[in-house]
């Protein structure tokens, strides 16, 4: 699933959306030492939970259905975390080199950020996935703000018309910027949706 | 999806959460209901995990055969895991561990109906035969080529093919000699659709740092115009890892 990729680029240029995805081959040679790699995976990303904007995995839910170490026992095989700026995203990449997990890390964001941060880290990207755009009846898109939005949701489970449905709660002052986003954000299960980004959106344009 | 009616309170608080607008509000023994329309419904099931509903009345009905496409093809709780037991392969995820892309070709995820839109398989299936024709062929072992009658001509399972789905992911690979003309393809068959499809492109970074399927792909006229995921090498096999 390329759940992550597709997120539109800022027209501002702001780079505070970076999804780290990383991921253990489940399923062979020895899940117990799979295990515990992802648990000490889930101990790096919880140093930085403060500056991580959501974090989460597959079907288990975001940041507003568990706390980290409830994803620690888990046991799963992919992990997700949100950074919001590219210096805990250095720092976070720097404790993963160090440790030598030996885990398979992907990051979705910004080009340039994401290069200068793998440069700094000394890191050699393996491969890239890059989007090549949306083709068809581009039509029935929404408008690019909501789209913006809507994209950080890879399932699609945050429905543009809810985007539309906090915008008039916001105006008519019944919800803040920042109760939209999590509303918005509570409807993406798999952690990646990026509240502080959202917010940031919803204030331009409300 | 289903409203109860006999429950339904007509509050409309579902009707927003529905990812593709089909649940409205109808007059229902002279009173006002929320009603999922079962042709657009995706068996996404956004709106019951919501848990929006004041009087539980939303529920997902047991969904058979050929319906539970649209679980499999959007629900992110069902995953693929009626369709044979088969998950879409991780594309970038792991490859610096499987090695399943290698450098000299490009590998495409091509998402029909995403994003939000969703799409019905019988456009999948003009994708499909689109592709076939031009000789390139859906990977096989994936979700897609399990509902599919013949993967050589890229023809679906007949009685699916008015079924709607959020987002089906048909994997494909190209040479680069077969870049530009399985490129020219899908530009093609974009104007035979009517939803969209949101297209990806892996590559494996060459050792100069380049990844030469990209700048074809720009001249061919696709404009990489969202954030790249970047794989970042730290993955090994278990046996090598500390």
């Amino acid at each position: 699933m390329t759940h992550s990729l597709h997120r539109k680029k800022d027209a501002e240029g702001l780079c505070d959306d970076y999804v780290m995805l990383i991921m253990a081959e489940p399923g062979k040679i020895n899940q117990e030492s799979v295990k515990n790699r992802m648990r000490e995976s889930w101990d790096i990303i919880s140093h930085y939970e403060a500056e991580l904007t959501n974090f989460g995995t597959v079907r288990g839910g975001g940041r507003h259905k568990k706390p980290i170490e409830a994803f620690k026992e888990k046991n799963g095989f992919l992990i997700h975390a949100v950074f919001k700026d590219r210096d805990s995203l250095k720092a976070c990449l720097n404790e993963l080199k160090d440790r030598d997990l030996g885990v398979s890390v992907s990051v979705s964001g910004c080009l340039e950020g994401v290069n200068e941060t793998c440069a700094e880290v000394g890191l050699n990207p393996h491969t890239m996935q890059y989007a090549l755009g949306i083709h068809g009846k581009t039509d029935k898109l929404p408008d690019e703000k909501v789209l913006n939005i809507a994209t950080m949701c890879g399932h699609a489970m945050v429905s543009t018309n809810l985007i539309a449905h906090v915008i008039e709660k916001i105006s008519k002052k019944r919800m803040t910027h920042a109760e939209a986003a999590e509303k918005l954000c509570g409807m993406c299960d798999c952690g990646i949706f990026n509240p502080h980004k959202a917010e940031r959106l919803l204030r331009q344009m409300v | 999806m289903q409203i109860d009616k006999k429950k339904c309170v007509g509050c409309k608080k579902c009707n927003p959460y529905c990812t593709v607008g089909a649940i409205s509000i109808v007059e229902w023994e002279a009173k006002k209901k929320s009603e999922v329309d079962q042709k657009a419904c995706v068996e996404c099931g956004a709106c019951l995990r919501s848990e929006v509903c004041p009087k539980d009345a939303i529920f997902m009905p047991e969904l058979k055969w050929p319906r539970i496409v649209r679980a499999q093809f959007g629900n992110p709780y069902y995953g693929h895991s009626g369709v044979k037991g088969v998950a879409p392969p991780p594309e970038i995820k792991l490859n610096d561990i499987t090695n399943r892309i290698l450098p000299g070709v490009a590998d495409f995820v091509l998402e029909m109906g995403r994003p939000g839109i969703s799409t019905s398989f019988r456009d999948v299936q003009t994708v499909c035969t689109a592709l076939a024709k031009a000789g390139v062929t859906v990977e096989p072992g994936g979700p897609v080529a399990a509902i599919m009658e013949d993967l050589d001509t890229g023809k679906l399972k007949d009685d699916i093919l008015e079924e709607r789905a959020l987002n089906v992911m048909v994997h494909f690979r190209l040479d680069y000699d077969r870049l530009r003309p399985g490129l020219k393809v899908l530009k093609d068959v974009a104007a035979e659709i009517d939803t969209v499809f949101s297209l990806s492109l892996v590559n494996r970074v060459e050792k100069d740092g380049s990844t030469p399927a990209l700048p074809i792909a720009v001249e061919e006229g696709f404009q990489t115009d969202a954030y790249p995921k970047t794989n970042v090498g730290l993955g090994r096999l278990q046996e090598a890892a500390k």
